[in-house]
Formats: structure tokens, C-alpha cells, sequence
């Protein structure tokens, strides 16, 4: 079951356009950062089912966020939403453990997919 | 942002613009990387506004002292009329002409320097290209192009074309710096907007800010 998300991305829009999507699909717990270190850092407090992270950000990136919320949790999930998609960007994302990559601006349909992709993934880890 | 442009425009039309050049550039640079196995490492991007006055003392800054730049200049036109700069550090030519195959068998009498031009005004073309597609596709906008013109070392205010500000307009100025790995190459790209209506880039901006409000 996935009841906690965060969303971190330096654009209020981009975090504006995943909230609205998600929220058309069930009531979450929402919690937002502005740079993959304030990311980071809400990630330890928060400890959400799940994170929407962006790329290409200020004092961390998207990239240094997740090896170190994989550090923490190995388990995390993570969908990556960026305008980052040159191939070793993609490569790089897989090699972390992401769910799935996104390319911005990402579509409606596309995100409620993955956020159905982690939601079988959370349920099949708590059958286990 | 300057002074002048306090008022201009919101802090949610601003982040919507940074939002638009993030991912313009985003498929720029994956366009490059189809033509030249080179990954660029993306910055998050500025935004300025200036008024028309502060160009003159901007553009300047920004360009008056690179005789160690190479810069192609590529003109566009749509709802806004534009010209957008690439900027290399000079190291950059010969390392592009080594990346990209069609310039690897080149005749042996063509120069370096206008081996140089040539590559780097294809690498602008792609990059520019890309880029300002991507900026109209997202603001539901069409534009054409002048080609894309290589510019050695120096650019100043007065080289600009005489009609690109005609009267009290604002100029928006989107500016990425980006790294290529492993190539030791530094760019930036700088998109100039001429915005003879401020009204014009408030409503480009609500509309893209719309969809996910």
C-alpha cells in the first residue's frame, strides 16, 4: 500500500503537475522538496512508500540523491522524472534501482502507470 | 533576475520558463548524443529579465571579452522574435571535429579553422535546433530559422541586428551551462527573447503552468 509520497523537484510547476496527477488517483500523504539534498533529508524523516525525483537540480542532483536514499533503504522506490534522457542518463538511473524513468513533461497516464507498477511492487514485498 | 524585472513576471511564471528551458535543453542535449557518443552533464538554468536599456551593458559582459570563445548565432523567429547563442571555450573545435564521423575523412587542404567553423556550427545548429523546437512544441508556437552563423572571439551589443529592439521591449534571457564528460568542453547557451509585449511571455507562461494546476 502506498499512503506516503515524496516529491522533489526544484520547479514548484513540475511539483504542481505530479501532485495534481497522483491526486486524481487516490488521497496520499504529500510531502515536497525543492533540491535532492532537502530531498535526501526529507527522505530519512519521512520514509515515503514512495519518491518522484527530477534530475537536474541545485546542492544535490536527482542522480546523488538516489545512491544515497539506496544507501539507506535499498528497497526505496523511486520514479525519475527529468528532461535528462541522453542514454547514459537512463543507464545510470537503471544501474540505481529506479523504477522507471519518466521524460519531462511527463503525461498523465504515464505517471498513474508507474505509480500502479510501485503499488504491485509494495504489495508483492508485503505478501512475502 | 535585475531590479527592473521585480515586477515583471511571477515567481510561478519564472519557474515555469526554467522549467521550459530544463527540458529544452534535456532534448537538445539527447539529440547530440545520437550524433556524437558524448554525455553532457545539464545545470539547472537562469533566468533574466532586462529591459531593452540593459541590454547593451549585458550582452557586453557576457560576450565583449571572449576572443578565447567561438559563438554560433542562430536567429528565430515565432509568437517572439529571438536570436540564440551557443558559447564553446576554444579547445572545443578540434575535440568536436574528432567526435563527429562525417569530419573525420575530410579532404586534407580543408584548413582546421574552417574545419572548426564548420563542426561547430553543425554542433550549434543540433543543440540550437533542438532546443527553441522543443521551447515552441511546449508553447504551442511555430517557429522558423535564419541559419546558424559561426562568430570568431569577440561579440558586442553593436552586432546585433539594428532592428532586434526597436522600442521599450524587455529581453528575456535564458541562459544553461553544461560540461561534456570526458572532453574537457564548457559551453553555454544563451536564448535572447525580444519581448515587445510583456503580455505575450505572461500569457505563454500561464498557459504552460495551466496544464498542471
Amino acid at each position: 500500500m502506498i499512503k506516503k509520497i515524496l516529491i522533489v523537484d526544484d520547479s514548484i510547476v513540475a511539483r504542481m503537475g505530479i501532485k495534481k496527477f497522483i491526486s486524481s488517483d487516490a488521497s496520499y500523504e504529500i510531502r515536497e522538496a525543492s533540491d535532492g539534498l532537502k530531498g535526501f533529508e526529507e527522505f530519512k524523516r519521512f520514509s515515503p512508500d514512495l519518491t518522484f525525483l527530477d534530475l537536474t537540480m541545485p546542492v544535490m542532483s536527482g542522480i546523488q540523491m538516489l545512491e544515497e536514499m539506496k544507501k539507506v533503504d535499498n528497497d526505496a522506490l523511486a520514479i525519475v522524472i527529468t528532461a535528462d534522457t541522453q542514454p547514459k542518463t537512463i543507464e545510470k538511473v537503471k544501474e540505481l534501482g529506479a523504477l522507471t524513468l519518466l521524460r519531462k513533461p511527463p503525461k498523465k497516464e504515464d505517471v498513474l502507470n508507474a505509480l500502479s507498477k510501485a503499488k504491485e511492487i509494495k504489495e508483492s514485498r508485503v505478501k512475502k | 533576475m535585475t531590479s527592473s524585472a521585480g515586477n515583471v513576471l511571477s515567481e510561478l511564471q519564472i519557474d515555469a520558463f526554467k522549467e521550459i528551458i530544463n527540458i529544452a535543453f534535456g532534448d537538445a542535449a539527447a539529440s547530440l548524443s545520437e550524433v556524437i557518443e558524448l554525455h553532457a552533464t545539464l545545470n539547472v538554468p537562469e533566468i533574466k529579465i532586462l529591459h531593452s536599456k540593459e541590454l547593451r551593458e549585458f550582452i557586453n559582459k557576457a560576450f565583449g571579452a571572449g576572443e578565447d570563445l567561438h559563438i554560433v548565432e542562430q536567429h528565430y523567429t515565432s509568437k517572439f522574435k529571438g536570436i540564440a547563442y551557443l558559447v564553446f571555450s576554444r579547445n572545443s573545435g578540434k575535440l568536436f571535429i574528432s567526435l563527429l564521423e562525417e569530419y573525420r575523412d575530410m579532404p586534407a587542404n580543408m584548413s582546421i579553422n574552417l574545419l572548426e567553423k564548420e563542426t561547430l556550427t553543425e554542433v550549434g545548429n543540433i543543440i540550437i535546433g533542438a532546443c527553441i523546437s522543443k521551447i515552441a512544441e511546449l508553447l504551442l508556437d511555430v517557429v522558423s530559422y535564419l541559419p546558424p552563423r559561426y562568430i570568431d572571439g569577440k561579440y558586442l551589443y553593436e552586432d546585433m541586428p539594428g532592428n532586434f529592439f526597436d522600442g521599450e521591449g524587455y529581453a528575456v534571457i535564458l541562459k544553461t551551462i553544461f560540461q561534456f564528460e570526458k572532453a574537457d568542453i564548457t559551453g553555454f547557451l544563451f536564448l535572447l527573447i525580444n519581448m515587445d509585449s510583456i503580455g505575450k511571455i505572461k500569457e505563454a507562461a500561464d498557459k504552460f503552468i495551466a496544464k498542471y494546476e
